[in-house]
């Protein structure tokens, strides 16, 4: 770690310095003191529902290995042999009866405890097997909120509840939506990787001054090869949702940002017309309510179904979509490189147009041939370049500061174009930063 | 493709003929491509065709599960104005693409004699702004020949490496 790096004077009220974004030191710093102290998604239950089930996550750089036990309890260990470091397990997910390292053949319990050391004796007669150093490295801390588990590599630190703070709704809110009250992840994702910082992936998220113009394109296309700039329910949803980039900047005002503590926050739905709106009438959308309406009444699915915001964010790098049943997860993996995972879940119960709309969101939004993401992915690579020029070194984070508004929790909120939540991600950055413990 | 499979070349219910001119629109539509002339490409898709690049190894539905790219006529049209109109942040500089396509194998060809599914291998290099990279995989197609004409009725990309993490893609490939 560089001592000399003083981090305050990297971020004001109003900008921030590129160094944040370009230096390798910093970004190691970031590793040590956020991704190493955060509470940090790591994958959901319905993803190893068996005995024996395990999937692949990642924490930074950091390899895991995310198990439901043979007691059925969740561990999450490091993807490294105790003995010589080699990776256990080179599969996404599966399912074992236990784990066994391909050097040497050190086994272990899907609990990570020791279970067999081929010619043992070699150690000598005092070996103790049951001595933790020869277990898989075990995280810290681990805990799950209505299915999503998240872990921690500090040992102390607030609770994953108290971490969430107002933030526990989006992952209420897309459980409530389905209709047996559970939701499944999908096995199969999408992983993009740009050539650029992870924050900018995080800022961008909800900058609703971007659409507009990243997205003209496929904006134009799509207006182009339907003859109208109407959001039509007749459109194939993909041109929906291309052609809901282009609303006006009044509009994208009307839709919201909102800041939370610790960097969390929110954005809300613009997608206002047509068959993606939170208003649709169509009849699959009814039959899902009729089921909904029958588990919770009616009172609570209209509460459940009213919620309407597009990405919620909970910092460092999760992004949740309720109303569509996305979720995606920012992973930093060097300085000037990330890597994107999206998915997107199944609504218990719902019937199964619904989650064919899933599938096609997330294969528009997030697939690596996106007409919408790549273009985000290429300015993402632009800023990064751009940065690297040291004749100037601030970025302006200026646009509404000063006309924000105070909301319910402790919240702030703002007109969609403010960069309220920018500002909000660097102010959280900053305190874990200068934070050394 | 199992073990037990005879391994013609060429399939003896396709004439050499009718390979010759099935290896040639494969051929033609590369070169479309190879040179950018991506309406003239778009026009080779019949009405009902359809451009799938599946996200999963041997992914039987693409409604079901999520697909790097699975497109009807009308999302295509889509995709290739958007590379038309020079406004795509991702396609300025626009990629230098190549296509080497071998293996050509008739699969299947109907009673009419009028839909022939063939299957091919590929290697795809794409330069852009510094940056050179390359595909490979395996092409589906379902040509069907309709007045003289052959007109693509499904094309499918299976890429060796469809699971992975890939930087965006612009090209179709």
């Amino acid at each position: 770690m560089n001592q000399d790096i003083s981090v305050k004077d990297l971020v004001k009220e109003d900008a921030v310095h590129r160094r944040v974004y370009v230096d390798p030191a910093i970004f190691q710093m970031e590793m040590d003191r956020i991704f190493s102290k955060a509470w940090i998604y790591i994958g959901h239950e319905s993803e190893i529902v068996e005995a024996g089930c395990f999937v692949r996550a990642r924490i930074g750089n950091r390899d895991i290995l995310l198990v439901r036990d043979a007691e059925e309890h969740i561990r999450a260990f490091l993807n490294r042999c105790p003995h010589r470091g080699s990776q256990i397990c080179r599969s996404q997910n599966g399912q074992v009866k236990f784990f066994r390292c391909p050097y040497h053949d050190w086994s272990f319990r899907t609990d990570g405890n020791l279970l067999n050391i081929p010619h043992v004796d070699g150690y000598g007669p005092d070996f103790d097997s049951s001595d933790p150093a020869h277990a898989l490295v075990a995280l810290p801390r681990l805990e799950s909120y209505r299915g999503f588990i998240f872990a921690s590599l500090a040992s102390d630190g607030p609770d994953l509840a108290d971490y969430l703070g107002p933030m526990t709704l989006p992952f209420d809110n897309m459980t409530d939506r389905a209709p047996l009250g559970e939701i499944e992840l999908q096995k199969n994702r999408f992983r993009q990787t740009f050539k650029g910082n992870w924050k900018f992936h995080m800022e961008n998220a909800t900058d609703l001054i971007h659409p507009v113009r990243v997205h003209e394109s496929a904006i134009e296309a799509a207006r182009t090869l339907t003859g109208s700039a109407q959001i039509n329910d007749s459109d194939p949803e993909p041109i929906q949702m291309m052609k809901s980039n282009g609303i006006a900047f009044d509009n994208w005002d009307a839709v919201g940002v909102y800041a939370y503590d610790r960097g969390h926050g929110y954005m809300g739905s613009f997608y206002s017309e047509g068959s993606i709106a939170s208003s649709r009438s169509d009849p699959v959308f009814m039959t899902y309510k009729a089921m909904l309406v029958d588990r919770l009444g009616s009172e609570r699915a209209e509460e459940v179904l009213g919620i309407s915001r597009f990405n919620n964010l909970i910092y460092p790098n999760l992004s949740l979509n309720a109303n569509f049943q996305q979720i995606r997860v920012i992973h930093p993996v060097a300085v000037d490189r990330t890597v994107v995972e999206s998915g997107c879940f199944r609504l218990k119960g719902a019937p199964e147009a619904l989650f064919q709309t899933a599938i096609r969101f997330l294969s528009t939004a997030n697939s690596p041939a996106s007409l919408i993401s790549s273009d985000d992915l290429e300015i993402f690579e632009r800023c990064q370049i751009g940065i690297m020029n040291d004749g100037t070194d601030w970025l302006d984070l200026s646009r509404g500061r000063g006309q924000e508004d105070s909301g319910e929790d402790n919240s702030m909120l703002a007109k969609g174009t403010s960069e309220l939540t920018m500002r909000n991600q660097l102010k959280a950055w900053l305190s874990y930063m200068q934070d050394s413990n | 493709m199992n073990s037990e499979e005879n391994a013609p070349y060429l399939d003896e219910a396709c004439s050499p003929t009718e390979f010759r001119v099935i290896e040639r629109f494969i051929g033609y539509e590369a070169k479309l491509l190879n040179q950018c002339r991506f309406k003239q490409w778009y026009e080779l898709f019949s009405e009902d065709g359809s451009y799938w690049v599946p996200a999963i190894p041997n992914q039987e539905n693409p409604e079901d599960t999520i697909s790097i790219i699975y497109e009807d006529k009308l999302l295509l049209a889509v995709r290739i104005e958007r590379l038309q109109q020079g406004r795509a942040h991702s396609q300025t500089p626009m990629p230098q693409t190549i296509r080497l396509i071998s293996n050509i194998e008739v699969v299947a060809i109907n009673s009419q004699r009028s839909e022939y599914q063939v299957v091919s291998n590929f290697v795809f290099l794409e330069y852009r702004d510094g940056t050179s990279r390359f595909f490979g995989g395996e092409l589906e197609h379902l040509l069907r020949e309709d007045a003289g004409k052959f007109y693509i009725v499904r094309k499918r990309v299976n890429l060796i490496n469809c699971e992975d993490s890939h930087e965006f893609m612009s090209m179709p490939f």
